[in-house]
């Protein structure tokens, strides 16, 4: 335990250093700029600097990461209240709340709020990873092979059923995820399969044109497809309208007195659980955090008409969504949403295999990234403070010329990370299938667990039939998969059986009325 | 009867078909990788085959998902509509693209694989400057003023490439293809 906070210490110690801090800072708001203009996120600035981390130490990669989650959480607030756009999907609560008071002519007390309940959120999501992490860590070693095959599939089930449009569409993107992963060389065997005659796909699909594809170059079809000319012109005469000094952003104790430090605690602790489940994200988090705060609120009458504590509910929960999405990631190497799974992505790219064995045996290279986490989080109000004003006017920036110069930097990230113009056009056809699965309601963050997991979950599956000669009676009787199959059981029943049967009954008794 | 229905949209029924036909290739490639089983022991085409077998199941749960829906919406009558007091819903199905979207979509894809084919033949300067030059149009850039948004589309595009380049090659010392690179 004692080594473990050393750890943590030494983790701080490393992003003091100049160079370390230059990537926190520059994560942290390329993160927020990111999340600030509208189709934009957090994620694809990750997936945009994937390629770079090739020629950047481990460190700094994760430290860059980790500042561009924590700011690509907070961003999506700043448009949110300001122009109703919420920057990024977890902003939409902040978006209804806040931008009730911008019109109101409070919007300042809006977004310091925002950035207030971001930074604590940040802080005590951060802490909780710090301090949960390494015990999960340390009971995930007890895990087995045929454990850790139910755990995937127990972290596929999940991320389907959170799929809230349709399950079966759930399974299909995660399927597909799987059988893209197929292609090349068998894990097991080393023997090349799914190449279709074309001996270009022996190497596989590289897990950095999978990334850039569906969220970076998927993104360029959404935007030259979409048409916002109309908007644009209405969001920059709103936006001519304000005029705020640095002095509307300073922090003040009133604000904080106004929610309370039990309270910002609980909507933390509701974001960092919620963050822990895979699939359920900064948006599950913001609005189920929301919920109880409206639930739990003394002024509910403020909700729905500019409430302050609806804003700091949401912003606190999706910030502190971040430590917990990290938990699962590390400490199983299983996502809690689509920026963590691009972040194991950085890891496995830079030779790292998250799981309890990186946890116990190399918690020294994640401590960094935990404590940019923290960090990054205190830096939400200062930038705030002297940002403030410019944020705003990056929504207005020319759509053609960004998602260009997007397009641009996606491709030759593509190239780049192999050298290979094959992995290029691989990117652009996933971005293509990407952009189409969208469309259809294919949920993306299904695909990309299927893609990532689906060479763990063969590999399991078959170590484990190696035991028993081929029974499958071995995911039965291991103890540790019987957990995980049970678990699949109680996640059926609440979340796909119960509301099933509970909707059913209401349209009964509509019926019979 | 159904009042007004709906149009058959991209995502209904032509995902799905374009699925279903390519887990059927990917299954004949699965199944010409040998057994599934060897000395009683999953071999490289088990698991291909039993993702091929799971599509085919989830295609049909999606297609019976989507009749379903179908049925529910023409079934439904009319509604006046209402101004919705609810949240932004920013998962809602997407909209059905006009002819111009559809237009620039097939030219973005046309000059993006343009791009990955010349990007080694004509180097990156070349290739990154005509691939922006592209995109700006595909978007419409500074369509609405004449020989000066042509001129716009010039800066513009050799800016993106100067960018790139500095962002790549100086700051982080990645070797780009250079001109000439003619095999």
């Amino acid at each position: 335990m004692i080594e473990q906070f050393l750890h943590v210490v030494g983790g701080f110690q490393t992003i003091a250093e100049p160079a370390v801090f230059g990537y926190l800072v520059g994560g942290f708001l390329i993160g927020t700029i990111f999340a600030a203009i509208p189709g934009l996120t957090g994620t694809l600035a990750i997936a945009l600097i994937l390629p770079l981390t090739y020629s950047m130490d481990v460190t700094s990669s994760l430290v860059m990461c980790a500042a561009i989650f924590m700011g690509g959480q907070y961003g999506g607030s700043i448009t949110a209240i300001t122009v109703n756009i919420p920057g990024a999907p977890c902003a939409i609560m902040t978006a209804y709340e806040g931008n009730i008071l911008m019109r109101r002519g409070e919007g300042a007390i809006a977004l310091r709020s925002a950035a207030l309940a971001s930074m604590v959120g940040g802080v005590i999501g951060a802490i909780l990873l710090m301090t949960l992490a390494p015990v999960i860590a340390q009971a995930a070693l007890y895990v087995q092979t045929p454990g850790k095959f139910s755990l995937i599939l127990f972290a596929f089930f999940v991320i389907i059923i959170s799929n809230d449009r349709s399950i079966s569409k759930g399974i299909v993107a995660t399927l597909v995820g799987l059988m893209v992963a197929t292609i090349g060389i068998d894990v097991a065997s080393s023997k090349v399969r799914q190449t279709f005659g074309f001996p270009a796909l022996i190497e596989g699909i590289d897990l950095m044109a999978v990334i850039i594809g569906a969220f970076a170059i998927s993104e360029l079809f959404v935007q030259v497809t979409g048409s916002s000319t109309e908007d644009r012109s209405a969001t920059n005469n709103l936006l001519k309208k304000v005029k705020w000094s640095w002095r509307h952003f300073v922090p003040r104790w009133a604000d904080y007195h106004l929610i309370g430090t039990y309270r910002y605690l609980k909507f933390a602790v509701i974001g960092y659980f919620v963050g822990v489940l895979p699939g359920a994200g900064g948006s599950s988090a913001a609005f189920v955090s929301y919920a109880e705060a409206k639930r739990s609120s003394s002024r509910p009458e403020e909700y729905n008409n500019g409430s302050i504590e609806g804003i700091a509910a949401a912003e606190a929960a999706n910030n502190a969504m971040c430590g917990g999405a990290l938990v699962p990631m590390l400490t199983f190497g299983i996502p809690g949403d689509t920026t963590s799974a691009v972040i194991l992505g950085v890891l496995i790219i830079n030779g790292l295999q998250p799981g309890p064995q990186m946890m116990t045996e190399q918690f020294a290279i994640v401590t960094p990234m935990m404590a940019a986490l923290l960090v990054s989080a205190l830096l939400i109000p200062i930038t705030l403070l002297f940002l403030g004003p410019w944020y705003m006017r990056l929504v207005s920036i020319n759509k053609a010329v960004l998602f260009s110069s997007i397009a641009v930097i996606a491709m030759v990230g593509a190239y780049v990370s192999t050298f290979s113009v094959f992995q290029m056009g691989a990117a652009l056809v996933v971005g293509i299938g990407s952009y189409f699965m969208q469309r259809g309601g294919y949920p993306m963050v299904s695909f990309l667990l299927g893609f990532i997991l689906g060479p763990d979950l063969e590999v399991y599956m078959r170590r484990s039939l190696d035991i028993t000669d081929g029974s499958p009676s071995i995911f039965f009787t291991s103890p540790d998969s019987l957990f995980f199959l049970g678990l699949i059981a109680v996640f059926f029943y609440f979340m796909v059986m119960r509301p099933w049967m509970s909707s059913k009954r209401k349209r009964h008794r509509k019926n019979s009325v | 009867m159904p009042a007004n229905p709906r149009r058959f949209r991209f995502g209904e029924f032509i995902l799905p078909l374009i699925f279903f036909i390519s887990t059927t290739i990917y299954l004949s490639d699965a199944l010409q990788n040998g057994a599934i089983f060897r000395y009683g022991l999953p071999s490289a085409s088990f698991m291909p085959i039993v993702l091929s077998v799971a599509m085919y199941l989830a295609l049909l749960a999606v297609l019976i998902g989507q009749l379903s829906r179908r049925r529910t919406t023409n079934d439904r009558l009319p509604q006046p509509p209402q101004v919705s007091e609810e949240f932004p819903d920013l998962d809602a199905p997407a909209p059905p693209l006009g002819l111009g979207a559809h237009v620039a979509m097939v030219v973005v894809i046309a000059i993006s694989f343009f791009y990955v084919l010349a990007f080694r033949q004509l180097g990156f300067a070349m290739s990154t400057f005509l691939f922006s030059l592209g995109l700006l149009a595909a978007f419409q850039f500074g369509w609405s003023k004449g020989v000066l948004g042509i001129a716009l589309n010039l800066v513009v595009a050799t800016g993106i490439s100067l960018i790139v380049y500095l962002f790549f090659a100086v700051l982080f010392g990645i070797q780009l293809p250079g001109i000439g690179l003619l095999k």
